[in-house]
């Protein structure tokens, strides 16, 4: 295939099906029904044989996005599943690799963000303030960093942590921070 | 309830303003109502695998920060950042620290 050939009849609705087994698993829509899909998008479909394309397209969609499948991966896949038994069509195929390279991105964030279950940072705010009142006279007038973190669990609650800094603090902070950084760096070269 | 707007500079110390859980209790005559930092670990993690992708692959920086509430008692809080969220908090530290130097000059 030379030039991207116009899309088939029928690939509208698997396109929308796509999206709505998507929304579903990986976006948290809740209320997306099987009753509701076949109704927009396969009104003509018996009921049983609309479950079975849900059943075969989920299972392809949740294979192919657990393996984070890159254009090659994606294709050896598909061709697979074209010659199985009950496998898919080559216009669904298709389909499902359009659908993938479109998608694929905001897939993979929804998977990570499903996989974090600890505190994130979801805001940082910050100033320096001059402590004006003390119980140490050496301590008046020294700046002092105030930061202010929002730490989150998703769909929880947030907590805010206050925190000071001294100025030997800022500077153990930043010490760490590039130490941080000097690890990355390393670990990106090698992978 | 948001946090204070950033970067407003030599501010009076703080006053007492309610938040949800885990906000330091103010205490009348203290100093301040702002957590010390005693000490600051971190982690560099790769997520390999889990149950709804087997391919993951994505590395994440932890960190565990030990603090001292105005009580006395010590507790450790910790967070975890991914690549591109740590890149924001590197700069927004850097600009903390360097509004410190100007505060420092500002005094002398």
């Amino acid at each position: 295939m030379a030039a991207e050939q116009p899309q088939p009849e029928g690939a509208k609705p698997l396109s929308g099906l796509l999206s709505g087994i998507a929304q579903a698993a990986y976006h948290g829509h809740a209320g997306i029904t099987e009753e509701l899909l076949r109704g927009q998008l396969y009104p003509e479909a018996a009921p049983h044989e609309f479950r079975a394309l849900l059943t075969k397209m989920s299972g392809v969609l949740k294979s192919v996005a657990s393996a984070d499948m890159d254009l090659n991966q994606l294709e050896a896949f598909l061709t697979a599943q074209t010659k199985k038994q009950g496998g898919i069509t080559a216009d669904q195929a298709a389909v499902i690799a359009k659908f993938w390279k479109n998608h694929r991105t905001k897939i993979r964030e929804s998977l990570i963000n499903q996989s974090r279950w600890d505190n994130t940072v979801k805001n940082m705010n910050w100033r320096v303030d001059l402590k004006s009142q003390s119980r140490h006279i050496d301590q008046i007038n020294t700046p002092v960093a105030i930061v202010e973190m929002e730490l989150g669990k998703n769909g929880q609650e947030s907590e805010f942590l206050c925190l000071e800094f001294d100025e030997a603090k800022v500077t153990q902070m930043l010490k760490k921070l590039s130490e941080i950084e000097e690890s990355i760096t390393a670990l990106t070269q090698t992978t | 309830m948001l946090p204070p707007p950033a970067g407003t500079a030599l501010a009076a110390p703080i006053g007492h303003s309610s938040r949800p859980m885990g906000a330091a209790e103010p205490v009348i005559g203290a100093e301040a109502v702002h957590k010390a930092i005693i000490d600051i670990q971190w982690k560099l993690g790769m997520a390999v695998s889990s149950d709804s992708c087997r391919s993951l692959k994505y590395p994440y920086v932890t960190m565990t920060l030990k603090v001292a509430e105005p009580s006395g008692q010590i507790k450790n809080k910790s967070f975890e950042m991914t690549i591109p969220q740590f890149q924001v908090c590197n700069p927004v530290s850097y600009n903390c620290y360097f509004s410190k130097r100007v505060a420092y000059n500002i005094l002398s």
